[in-house]
């Protein structure tokens, strides 16, 4: 067996784990708690202890035949140990977030459940090489998103739970058919096999409308916004760290290290992601709820990673891999804080905040650092994903590329600052508002902390990218 | 001593590096953690900062060329630094200019609050910008370029008095600037296929390459405060502490703009003379100066007014590195060896005078000369210089810029005049103002409470009151010291007599224009009202007042209506998948019970339709 089961482990401790809590639940909430915790942190150790082989041109492989000439398998290679590590990681701070944020809710045995499942079923669809289980995967998170987004049982919520089910089944569903199409095309599921192969454009047309859907970019976005109405760890799970970034990891791992595609979608792709951040951008400036500016945030950054791991150059494709873990930190981290100001003023409009800095010294700094990151300031990790997207662009050859992203780039600065200032500058107006408990003032912490870390010590981050990046061999 | 040197030689520089760039910022740190009661200690760690970087870039410029590269963060993404010629200038430049501000700092800040913050953007800012110098990688030079933003506006929104919307201003222009600064490294690295610096040399300005060439020029613009990222600047003047905006904005920003505005124009492109980029670099250039001017000649608040000429002036460093001929480049690092002192100086006074008085406002401030001669001197000496006038250094530098604008385009030299017209006639305006006539204190204040700055802020408003007067009357050797580190080739200096002559006639007239202005009206504050209510003039300089013209607010004008357009798409889709659908499919699973009639017939008929799909499926597929 070898070290493979650290692969196994990474997906199946919070698989099946999760299914223990609402049992665990009922003798101990506390013990519950903790166990989710321990359960996405052992993926997170096992991803780390997983990285050495992958980095040394040993990934490790998890392969299983079955009849009718059907496979079963995971592979543990830089890609996935890169996105795996930045789920796990930025998920585990978001589940202790949840311990000082969560408990005013009902139905927590169901919250720890469907978060722990959630975050197994995205380490299978991260380390699966087989179509049909990563769609498996892909549709346990779009399950546990609309339970998770219906969480508080209201109206409201179910109503918006159930928009972005259909949405992402939808999306899904065609991408299972695009999935049935390639197996009757190539006779085979595996994802390995199908390396540098061409693809049909309608099929890659029918795959893409599922990820556009998971990553929430425009036209299928609009689940993602209306969804800013869940608990802010779910919001932070779904919206700003995980599933969204799920989405554009799965196109660079089927169509960056799996089919080779038409010249054509080097350009179709990216111009879909720079319009979908242009105009996700723009709502963001006129937006006045801070999680509904978050969420568009959201999908303009998440379109971003997109561009550059669509627009077909190295470099690119680099940074979209460094994006998705700056982007889960910092957008994450934003939506704790935005969910912190929220729990404390009762109030999500920006016009009716201001001068929180006073009050809540700790989220101002959090969501600071994490803006800074998101805007793409030195010495933050944002900054050289910033740089290696645009990069990208002007590489591929299509400058009109780099220009959109550089106009979404200071709409991202235009809309952050404006909600940072408007927050937690000026005239104080919600006196009783003070910082909430010590569980979620560290949480922010952590992940302000760590853009600030990923930033300075770059290279950890970039090596394994720029490996990644020139492992695929197609450039 | 000998510890020292090998401290600095030690692997190959990279002892540099640490002291140069992290020494600073570390001191900077220092300061922060100590608390305003040991203002003392903080003051101590902030001056040690100033001169340890100065005894470092003394070394620097007379030491030997030094390389240092360290992997960074892949694809050619190097920490690469490397002193050579024009960094060894700009670094001793920023040094020298930065003692002296600390020297000033440290008198200053004893009576304000926040010190340990101000003291640490200023080092912060000086370790950035001593990267910028330093840095051979343009994405080396992109972060530390970037960080001078990132403390520009963190020094404004967390101070004593933070001024939010300054702060935002701040980073909102020079964000503009920046992002478009990434996207010419980003063509000029696929042009050249390198991102190190000293590789890049002479590209054509054509095609992509002017997409770049553009990109790295508006970089520079946005550091160099230029039109059109320059409207923070008069009210981050008037609002943020005067330390800060003296080492930031007036000479750290100034030089690492001019710094990398001479390296674009010179160095990694080939500007053609005459080419439309060079003279579109050069109208820039004269807006710049005509707004800054012009601007400068109706403020009443004292710091507003000098924040404008400092606007101005970048107009001037503009004009001579767009010219894209040896003289003009040559006139352009001259100029900034005159005026950023000149500035300062000035910036110094107004400090002096505002801390004294309690006041920045020029209607309630006159006859000051008589209450601080030191400062009243020193001021006029400034503004002498800063206005171009003979013989100070800014004179001299002032001539092989107009003779090259001269060369390219006379309406632009037309414009140039203006400029040094609106700009002299400004600084002649507030001097006389501030400093002669009779004396004239804010409500309440007694002419006993005035004080002559201490000798510390004195000294240093002193020394670069003379700095500028000092290169004029050593201009030969002096310019011939700058070319021999730069390896300029131009020699002597070859501006025509009857530009020179014009250019005094300019100068002149801005005199005759105060003399006239003020027996007019009776009051120097007013001696510019003619020019300022003149028909057609008076909307522009309303529209100005008003901000109409500020490039913010017009950015944000856009903003407002492209987000408002954003959200109604946005809206529009939401409402396809909350609306549309829902009834979509309320309309078809109605339309689908209206057909379950229960009658056998029409379920048979159904059946039958069924099959013959299938069946014409089938055919067409096999």
């Amino acid at each position: 067996m070898g070290s493979q089961w650290l692969i196994l482990a990474c997906i199946f401790v919070p698989l099946l784990g999760s299914f223990l809590l609402p049992v665990l639940g009922r003798i101990n909430t506390n013990a519950r708690n903790l166990a989710s915790l321990l359960f996405v942190l052992v993926s997170l150790v096992c991803a780390v202890l997983a990285l050495h082989p992958a980095m040394t041109g040993q990934p490790l492989r998890v392969w299983l035949e079955l009849p009718q000439g059907l496979s079963l398998g995971f592979l543990g290679d830089g890609m996935a140990i890169l996105a795996a590590m930045a789920f796990s990681l930025t998920a585990a701070v978001i589940i202790f977030y949840s311990f000082g944020y969560i408990e005013r809710f009902e139905n927590l045995n169901e919250y720890y459940f469907m978060v722990t499942l959630f975050m197994g079923a995205v380490m299978g669809a991260v380390f699966s090489t087989n179509l049909i289980l990563t769609y498996a995967f892909w549709e346990i998170t779009s399950i546990c998103c609309w339970r998770l987004l219906g969480f508080d049982r209201s109206e409201k919520s179910i109503r918006l739970a159930g928009k972005a089910l259909l949405v992402n089944v939808c999306g899904s569903l065609l991408m299972l058919a695009g999935f049935i199409s390639v197996y009757m095309n190539m006779g085979t599921f595996n994802l390995l096999d199908m390396q540098g192969r061409g693809v049909d454009n309608w099929l890659m047309a029918l795959m893409l409308c599922g990820i556009l859907a998971k990553a929430a970019v425009l036209p299928l976005h609009s689940w993602l916004p209306a969804s800013s109405d869940a608990p802010a760890p779910v919001s932070a799970l779904i919206g700003g760290a995980v599933m969204v970034n799920l989405g554009v990891y799965i196109y660079a791992r089927l169509f960056l290290a799996g089919f080779q595609l038409e010249p054509v979608w080097t350009v179709v792709t990216p111009a879909i992601a720079a319009v979908s951040a242009l105009i996700s951008a723009g709502a963001a400036m006129r937006e006045t709820d801070i999680r509904r500016i978050m969420a568009y945030s959201a999908v303009c950054q998440t379109s971003f990673i997109l561009m550059g791991v669509s627009c077909g150059t190295m470099i690119g494709a680099a940074g979209g891999l460094i994006s998705i873990l700056m982007n889960a930190l910092a957008c994450g981290g934003l939506f704790l804080c935005a969910g912190t100001v929220e729990r404390s003023t009762g109030v999500r409009d920006i016009n009716e905040l201001g001068g929180l800095a006073k009050n809540m010294p700790l989220t101002a700094l959090s969501f600071g650092l994490c803006a800074l990151s998101v805007m793409g300031l030195p010495p933050f990790g944002g900054f050289f994903a910033k740089y290696m997207l645009i990069a990208g662009a002007v590489q591929s050859g299509h400058i009109w590329l780099a220009l959109l992203f550089a106009a979404a780039a200071l709409m991202t600065v235009i809309y952050l600052l404006r909600v940072f200032t408007r927050v937690f500058f000026g005239p104080l107006i919600n006196h009783e508002a003070t910082e909430r408990s010590w569980e979620m003032v560290v949480s922010m912490l952590i992940l302000g902390g760590l853009t600030l870390l990923t930033g300075l010590f770059i290279n950890v981050p970039s090596d394994i990218a720029v490996y990644v990046a020139e492992s695929l061999g197609r450039w | 001593m000998n510890a020292f040197s090998s401290l600095i030689a030690s692997g190959g520089g990279l002892g540099l590096l640490l002291l140069m760039v992290a020494l600073p910022a570390l001191l900077g740190l220092a300061c922060l953690a100590l608390s305003r009661r040991s203002y003392g200690g903080q003051a101590l760690l902030f001056f040690l900062g100033a001169t340890v970087n100065l005894i470092l870039a003394l070394f620097i410029l007379f030491g030997e060329e030094q390389t240092v590269l360290l992997p960074w963060a892949g694809f050619e993404i190097n920490l690469a630094l490397r002193i050579y010629g024009f960094s060894r200038l700009m670094l001793i430049l920023s040094a020298v200019l930065f003692f002296l501000s600390a020297l000033y700092s440290v008198a200053f800040m004893r009576r304000e609050n926040r010190s340990g913050q101000v003291f640490f953007y200023c080092l912060l800012a000086l370790a950035f910008t001593n990267g910028v110098f330093l840095a051979n990688n343009f994405v080396t030079l992109l972060f530390f370029w970037e960080g001078i933003l990132a403390v520009c506006f963190a020094a404004q929104l967390y101070n004593d008095r933070p001024k939010v919307r300054t702060a935002v201003k701040t980073l909102v222009l020079g964000a503009a600037g920046d992002i478009m600064f990434i996207v010419g490294v980003a063509v000029t690295a696929v042009q050249s296929g390198t991102l190190m610096m000293d590789v890049v040399s002479g590209l054509a300005a054509e095609g992509p390459g002017a997409l770049g060439f553009i990109g790295l020029a508006l970089g520079a613009l946005a550091r160099a405060c230029a039109v059109p990222f320059q409207s923070w600047l008069p009210d981050a003047a008037a609002e943020a502490p005067l330390p800060f905006v003296v080492t930031l904005p007036v000479c750290l920003e100034r030089v690492a703009g001019a710094y990398l505005l001479l390296r674009v124009t010179g160095g990694f492109y080939a500007l053609a003379p005459g080419s439309a980029l060079s003279i579109a670099l050069m109208i820039v250039g004269v807006l710049t100066f005509l707004a800054g001017g012009m601007m400068a000649l109706i403020q009443r608040n004292l710091k507003r007014v000098l924040a404008f000429v400092a606007i101005g002036q970048a107009g001037l460093l503009l004009l001579g590195a767009g010219s894209a001929v040896p003289a003009g480049s040559d006139g352009a690092l001259l100029s900034l060896f005159a005026q950023v002192p000149a500035l300062m100086c000035m910036f110094f006074a107004a400090g002096q005078v505002e801390q004294s008085t309690g006041s920045a406002d020029l209607r309630r401030l006159g006859g000051l000369g008589h209450l601080m001669p030191f400062t009243g001197v020193a001021f006029v000496l400034g503004a002498a210089c800063a206005a171009g006038l003979p013989p100070f250094g800014s004179f001299f530098a002032d001539q092989l810029i107009f003779s090259a604008v001269n060369d390219a385009d006379i309406l632009l030299y037309i414009g140039s005049l203006l400029g040094l017209f609106f700009t002299a006639a400004a600084l002649m305006r507030v001097g006389a103002t501030c400093f002669f006539g009779p004396v004239r204190l804010p409500e309440g204040m007694e002419r006993e409470q005035v004080k002559e700055a201490p000798g510390a802020m004195a000294l240093p408003t002193v020394l670069l009151a003379v700095a500028g007067l000092g290169m004029g009357v050593l201009i030969g050797p002096f310019s011939s010291a700058v070319r021999n580190v730069t390896g300029s080739t131009v020699e002597g200096w070859s501006f025509s007599l009857v530009l020179c002559l014009i250019y005094v006639i300019a100068l002149l007239l801005a005199v005759l224009n105060h003399i006239t202005g003020h027996r007019a009206t009776g009051e120097a504050l007013r001696a510019a009202d003619h020019i300022h209510y003149l028909p057609g003039l008076y909307r522009v300089y309303d529209a100005a007042e008003r901000h109409y013209l500020d490039p913010y607010n017009i950015l944000m004008g856009v903003v407002r209506v492209y987000s408002w357009l954003c959200r109604m798409i946005d809206r529009c889709l939401s409402w396809i998948y909350e609306n549309l659908l829902e009834r979509l499919v309320d309309r078809g699973s109605g339309a689908l019970h209206d057909l379950n009639t229960g009658v056998v017939n029409q379920y048979l008929l159904w059946t039958l339709g069924g099959l013959a799909f299938l069946v014409l499926l089938f055919l067409v597929l096999v």
